[in-house]
């Protein structure tokens, strides 16, 4: 179980375009909210 | 979350959202935005749940939609004007809400327990006010 304090592993996402992406493209020294939503 | 960017930004942080639907609706959101409002931030597909594996967000049964809490929410989302559209992805997936840092540590984190399940902006904004520099 992911706990608070654990670190996110690098998955492959992609953009609303088609492209491939990682978290970490985003990250750029800040902190980063991220919202897992349903887009339906 | 739209709403409380501005509050996110002011606060030094970015935001993202990662869905598990089509990359067209991605895209329709970015451009035509929510209820109105375009979507201040990039939206990413994650069609294997990639992500929400790594954070560990369960997936519910179709009866789930049964629960009375789940139909209110339903029905209180509806009335604020959201629609469904076109089933995409894995809609049995729950959803969240995590903050990352620049080390990729993760450094908050609601997994939601039903559909619908959010945390609010102000809880959501309250942790990141903690952990702002």
């Amino acid at each position: 179980m992911t706990v608070v304090g654990d670190h996110v592993p690098r998955v492959e996402l992609h953009t609303a375009a088609g492209a491939p992406v990682e978290l970490g493209a985003f990250l750029e020294r800040r902190l980063l909210v991220v919202a897992l939503r349903y887009y339906g | 979350m739209c709403e409380a960017y501005p509050e996110i930004e002011r606060l030094g942080a970015g935001a993202l959202g990662v869905g598990t639907g089509a990359d067209f609706q991605a895209r329709r959101l970015m451009e035509e935005g929510l209820r109105g409002r375009a979507v201040p931030f990039p939206l990413l597909v994650d069609p294997d749940a990639n992500l929400y594996r790594a954070l560990d967000i369960g997936r519910v049964g179709w009866s789930h939609w049964l629960r009375r809490d789940v139909a209110a929410r339903y029905v209180r989302a509806w009335r604020a004007g959201s629609r469904p559209g076109r089933v995409t992805g894995d809609a049995r997936r729950l959803s969240g809400v995590a903050i990352v840092d620049p080390d990729r540590r993760l450094r908050y984190l609601h997994r939601s327990a039903a559909v619908g399940d959010y945390p609010s902006i102000d809880e959501t904004l309250a942790a990141l006010r903690e952990l702002s520099p």
